[in-house]
């Protein structure tokens, strides 16, 4: 498990995205829409007509496991791409612990994911670490991972854009960089779905 | 094969100062690979952006667009005692002898992507450094570097004041710094550019 590390200091603040009260920007463009407009979700659930309570939980039953079966199908996919990128290039992680990385990822993946992106994707770099990046509507997220073995913890940084420009931008231990992550992720989903 | 004598330096060349009419040219940057969209993202793959070492975007090495071509970043150094003579800073008046056509080979495998002067320029909004406040802020500039085998060399380099980053800020800052430049760079590659957008390179600026 991971543990608190020293935490650095916030490094670079350029605008808190978390003062944005705009529900238009996590739009009809994430990968779901709680209409069933878009998205990955079959049209013929959020059509259909419903006459009975049974047939409203059945529905929102049948609609929670598709997005669970899509969010799996996608972590996997992220899984298997990042076992491919670390294979293609493994000396840059040679001296990495594989329990940190693969929990580290592993938790990124999942927490971008259950936001319910309309794109997501990983790559690795030269410099050991891990970038995921995830849209939600115009917002661009990128979230990396540095791994280094003499840092039981890794180091983390937090972009976000939109529409090119950087609205938020952040580096620390992996543990705020999760809390920034959802402390300006959360207030907009919520009120992009709660208002549908 | 004959190296292309349009990359060479001449004796009566000099170097290329900043003047706000550059912001209306593109620059290049080569990549290992034509493979360069990430298909979930639709965007240039992150691992290409800075390709070696993180520490190159403390002097992003790119080409000037307009006598540089986009075929012209196909050249690729052969890795013998002769590269390092022809890959380093070529000063004014200086007389570059041309390459051999054993010093050099021609990528089949060609990738590359492009920046508007003027984005890199105006990048970024200011930030402020939390341990350095309350005042001092990174920039970005866009430098001409010429090297031996290729006049039209520029650099995309950020700064804290007066000083480069590599010597103010620790490595924790330096990471998040280079975090958001990756970002930036990600963002703002432009992976086709219309030959229109290609524009001459006056003379009067490097003669």
């Amino acid at each position: 498990m991971l543990s608190p590390p020293p935490s650095p200091p916030a490094y670079v603040n350029v605008q808190d995205v978390r003062e944005w009260t705009n529900s238009s920007l996590l739009n009809n463009r994430t990968g779901y829409s709680p209409a069933g407009q878009t998205g990955n979700i079959p049209s013929n659930l959020s059509t259909q007509q419903v006459h009975s309570l049974d047939q409203i939980e059945q529905k929102t039953n049948t609609l929670i496991a598709q997005i669970q079966r899509t969010i799996d199908q996608k972590f996997k996919k992220l899984e298997t791409t990042l076992q491919q990128r670390l294979e293609a290039d493994r000396a840059l992680f040679d001296k990495i612990n594989v329990t940190v990385l693969r929990q580290s990822c592993a938790l990124v993946a999942r927490q971008m994911l259950i936001f319910l992106p309309s794109r997501i994707s990983v790559d690795i770099t030269t410099d050991a670490s891990v970038i995921y990046q995830a849209h939600y509507g115009d917002l661009h997220f990128y979230w990396e991972c540095f791994f280094d073995s003499s840092e039981p913890i890794p180091y983390a940084t937090l972009n976000v854009t939109h529409n090119k420009r950087i609205h938020f931008s952040k580096g620390g231990d992996f543990i705020t960089i999760q809390k920034d992550f959802q402390s300006i992720i959360t207030p907009l989903f919520k009120k992009a779905f709660g208002n549908h | 094969m004959l190296y292309p004598d349009h990359l060479l330096p001449k004796v009566g060349y000099r170097l290329i100062e900043w003047r706000k009419e550059l912001c209306e040219h593109y620059v290049l940057r080569s990549a290992p690979s034509a493979d360069l969209i990430d298909p979930d993202t639709g965007m240039v793959r992150a691992r290409f952006v800075n390709d070696n070492s993180r520490e190159q975007l403390l002097d992003y090495s790119t080409n000037l667009l307009g006598i540089f071509r986009p075929n012209d970043a196909a050249v690729e150094w052969e890795r013998n005692e002769r590269k390092p003579y022809y890959t380093s800073t070529w000063t004014k008046a200086e007389i570059v002898e041309p390459p051999k056509s054993s010093d050099f080979y021609i990528r089949e495998d060609l990738g590359y992507f492009f920046y508007a002067i003027d984005t890199l320029h105006q990048y970024p909004q200011p930030i402020n450094i939390a341990r350095i406040q309350p005042h001092t802020q990174a920039k970005c500039y866009v430098c001409h570097t010429p090297v031996r085998a290729n006049f039209w060399h520029f650099s995309v380099r950020w700064k804290i004041g007066s000083d480069d980053i590599e010597t103010t800020l620790t490595k924790n800052e330096r990471r998040a710094l280079l975090g958001l430049v990756r970002t930036f760079l990600i963002e703002h590659a432009i992976l086709e550019l219309p030959p229109d957008k290609i524009k001459e390179i006056p003379e009067i600026w490097y003669k």
